[in-house]
């Protein structure tokens, strides 16, 4: 029993370490600083209450992710009820352009990749934001190594496409037309 | 992406893998000896490493979470077991070498403070179900609190929900949730206490379960509290 609970203890403790990066992570998926705490407490709130279904402590991240990531899609099927998804996504994130007139590029980047589909902003923000390595996003989405790979190769392209767009640059000779690839 | 006359055997899944430091050593020794010699290669390269770059910057300036340092549900500090041996351990000590009774209630309690004329006493009333409404009340209860430790002045505030507002005090909206841990973490002059009575108004109406976080105490009735602490002379402000 005591065991179980300085394993728990310790499993909180390096999550609540890494806290600010599942942070990150949520406003890059949600955009909204409120949304993306009660996204965090809720994945965290439900990993301190499933410690003992972890298998695999050197997974905690990945694992924590997963339930993140479920809760979001939670929250998004909730809230279709009542507003249109597309409406709601895009009509908040607004156009890319407007932002960059403000010379703000942070703000243009993250429109840009809220505009991105959620397999491909899910891969490339666990890659860039947590710093997960392959096998952890492998681990957290549920998909082979490869695929995570491939995946995060035409997410990046995608990503570099939008950003050109919002430039308001040409788009390299070479570059796959915009299209919704999952 | 890239120019496939130059670098026709490096895939773009490879140099992502090489941006991301997710090759072997050979590997990466490899692709290093290439891009010495093979400038389209370099330059795939660099607008890699730049995107992840703009990506990661993206989000240096976003603003920054309100969550407190402790989160709702966390392990607590010591195993449950212990900490019960201990306070029954206690319990059995100061029992047996007896302790004279308090008659006024403990230091520093709500009965207390009640009685005494000298403390500002605000009773706050949470009936919404509003989860927005709900945080501008703690918001600005958190700036008074502040306020008055500030100054020195001494406060007591009791938080009471009924009717929609104890749909908020439970895990389910864990920003509430969070607030709360934090706020009563931080000042011992504050309680929140939700009504039984509506807890089973709703379970029986609704079928609604209500959870309540720790830091909620329970009481009978929200409305005879709210009244029973107005006739004591505590501010009333509705949340």
């Amino acid at each position: 029993m005591f065991k179980n609970h300085f394993r728990h203890k310790k499993l909180a403790r390096e999550l609540c370490a890494n806290r600010h990066r599942f942070y990150k992570l949520a406003y890059s998926w949600t955009g909204d600083p409120m949304l993306a705490d009660d996204l965090v407490q809720d994945a965290m709130h439900k990993a301190f209450q499933s410690f003992d279904s972890l298998k695999d402590d050197s997974k905690l991240n990945a694992w924590t992710c997963r339930i993140m990531m479920n809760c979001h899609r939670d929250w998004l099927r909730r809230r279709k009820e009542t507003v249109d998804f597309d409406d709601y996504e895009f009509a908040a994130e607004g156009d890319p352009q407007a932002h960059l007139d403000a010379r703000d590029t942070s703000a243009m980047v993250r429109q840009c990749i809220a505009r991105l589909s959620e397999k491909h902003r899910n891969v490339i923000t666990l890659v860039d934001l947590m710093e997960f390595s392959y096998e952890e996003v492998s681990q957290a989405l549920e998909i082979p190594i490869g695929t995570v790979m491939s995946r995060l190769c035409r997410a990046r392209r995608q990503l570099r496409q939008l950003i050109a767009q919002a430039s308001g640059e040409k788009p390299a000779a070479g570059i796959t037309p915009l299209r919704s690839v999952n | 992406m890239h120019d496939k006359k130059d670098s026709p055997d490096i895939s773009d899944e490879l140099l992502n893998s090489f941006v991301d430091h997710q090759l072997t050593s050979e590997e990466r020794q490899e692709i290093l000896h290439r891009l010495k010699h093979d400038r389209a290669l370099s330059e795939r390269v660099c607008a890699l490493q730049h995107l992840k770059e703009m990506t990661r910057l993206a989000y240096d300036d976003i603003p920054a979470s309100r969550l407190p340092k402790t989160m709702v549900g966390q392990p607590g500090r010591w195993p449950r077991m212990a900490a019960a041996a201990l306070i029954f351990g206690l319990g059995l000590l100061l029992g047996m070498i007896g302790l004279p009774q308090w008659s006024g209630g403990e230091p520093g309690s709500l009965s207390s403070a009640s009685r005494d004329s000298s403390i500002t006493k605000v009773l706050v009333h949470l009936s919404s179900a509003d989860p927005q409404a709900a945080l501008n009340t703690l918001g600005n209860l958190e700036q008074m609190l502040a306020d008055y430790r500030q100054r020195g002045e001494p406060v007591w505030v009791e938080v009471i929900a009924n009717g929609g507002g104890v749909k908020l005090l439970g895990p389910d909206t864990p920003a509430i949730a969070g607030r709360i841990a934090a706020l009563t973490e931080e000042y011992d002059n504050l309680s929140f206490a939700a009504c039984r009575n509506t807890i089973e108004q709703l379970r029986l109406t609704e079928g609604r379960h209500i959870r309540l976080i720790p830091q909620i105490k329970l009481i009978d009735s929200g409305v005879v509290e709210v009244i029973r602490r107005q006739k004591e002379g505590w501010a009333y402000i509705r949340g």
